[in-house]
């Protein structure tokens, strides 16, 4: 029997801030980061990908976005508009919504310093065809939120990895790749 | 070792409509060009519940929706028995609807040509109980690939326990192709 996920370790990391290390496991724990790139762990074994990370970012008010970038041999790819976005924010009774094009997509957006979390579905970014994902997240502004959102990448590249940077000052957190088995 | 999450399944057989079909070493199946794939003996007593992943693009479907039925020893339950919620937001439009009296479960729509993922779950398909659904799509509206988030709950009256699905891509003249692997949550 073969199980539905398995761990992705990267077989690399960088990153600008204070720490950040492979652990045991094949999660990644970073301290303080402006940015932090994995390499490769998306592979041909899969297609689809679940990231699981928890984090928080120093306070502050207003919307504190968390981006990403893919990722090739060690370069990100950040063409202009390449990237487009969606989201929608639920609070209390009411729903908002837009569409953003980009250099690098928004995964989730935080209000203020809680750790929180989210996890982003990613399908087919090894492949070289366009990318989908589909990070769903939780938000804290007024107490609690929901923040989804559903990007795709419109460059038809294979990629290894992804980088995480911040509108924030820096990002702290563990983040766990896995692959769906096939 | 902890026990895993979930285990991945293979079918003990499958069907399709369109260019071809096939399974793969592990269990996942890959399709071309098909306007319906069937995967049988997915479900069992093994596990009540179930997730499946997808990756796929449709072509010549300017319009096209993709849904599922349930599935009893090779015959789709396709009966008027399945209810729909559905959210789409698109760009500062977010919309929801329902529909009663509906013949399958509503996947997400497809635009042509444009890479898509899914996140299916299935709440006791093989219990002689009612099914309930809930998926989770990114699906990239038109030809510019802008995203569209669309969430869609669903759910099925009838007490029957059924095996396997059947995927459809509804609309004269369209298909579609990709990958689909089905995982039992351990219980």
């Amino acid at each position: 029997m073969k199980a539905m996920l398995e761990v992705c370790t990267p077989t690399s990391i960088s990153y600008s801030g204070t720490s950040a290390s492979i652990t045991g496991d094949g999660g990644v724990e970073f301290t303080a980061c402006s940015s932090l790139s994995l390499n490769g762990v998306f592979s041909a074994n899969y297609d689809n990908y679940q990231v699981v990370l928890r984090g928080k970012t120093p306070g502050g008010a207003g919307g504190l976005q968390w981006f990403m970038r893919l990722r090739s041999s060690g370069t990100d790819n950040s063409t202009a508009s390449s990237y487009t976005y969606q989201y929608i924010y639920a609070g209390a009774t009411t729903i908002t919504a837009n569409r953003y094009t980009s250099d690098k997509a928004t995964l989730w957006g935080v209000y203020d310093a809680n750790e929180l979390g989210f996890t982003t579905y990613y399908f087919g970014p090894y492949l070289s065809q366009p990318t989908a994902g589909r990070p769903v997240g939780v938000n804290s502004q007024s107490g609690a939120g929901i923040y989804e959102f559903a990007f795709t990448h419109n460059q038809s590249t294979s990629y290894d990895g992804f980088t995480l940077t911040t509108a924030a000052t820096s990002m702290t957190g563990l983040l766990t790749v896995f692959g769906f088995t096939q | 070792m902890p026990t895993a999450s979930g285990i991945l399944i293979e079918p003990t057989s499958i069907a399709y409509t369109g260019t071809s079909a096939t399974i793969g070493a592990n269990g996942s199946v890959t399709f071309t060009a098909c306007s319906s794939l069937s995967l049988n003996g997915v479900f069992t007593a093994d596990y009540d519940n179930y997730l499946m992943v997808a990756r796929w693009v449709g072509v010549n479907a300017p319009s096209a929706v993709m849904k599922y039925r349930l599935r009893a020893s090779g015959t789709d339950a396709s009966a008027a028995n399945y209810t729909e919620q559905y959210i789409i937001a698109s760009s500062t439009s977010v919309s929801a609807a329902r529909g009663t009296s509906q013949t399958a479960i509503r996947v997400a729509n497809i635009s042509p040509g444009q890479d898509q993922g899914e996140i299916m779950y299935l709440y006791g398909p093989f219990l002689s109980q009612p099914t309930a659904a809930r998926n989770v799509s990114v699906w990239p509206y038109n030809t510019t690939n802008d995203p569209t988030m669309m969430d869609v709950a669903n759910t099925h009256s009838l007490s029957t326990s059924y095996d396997g699905v059947t995927f459809l891509c509804e609309g004269a003249g369209n298909n579609f192709s990709g990958r689909v692997t089905v995982y039992g949550m351990r219980q």
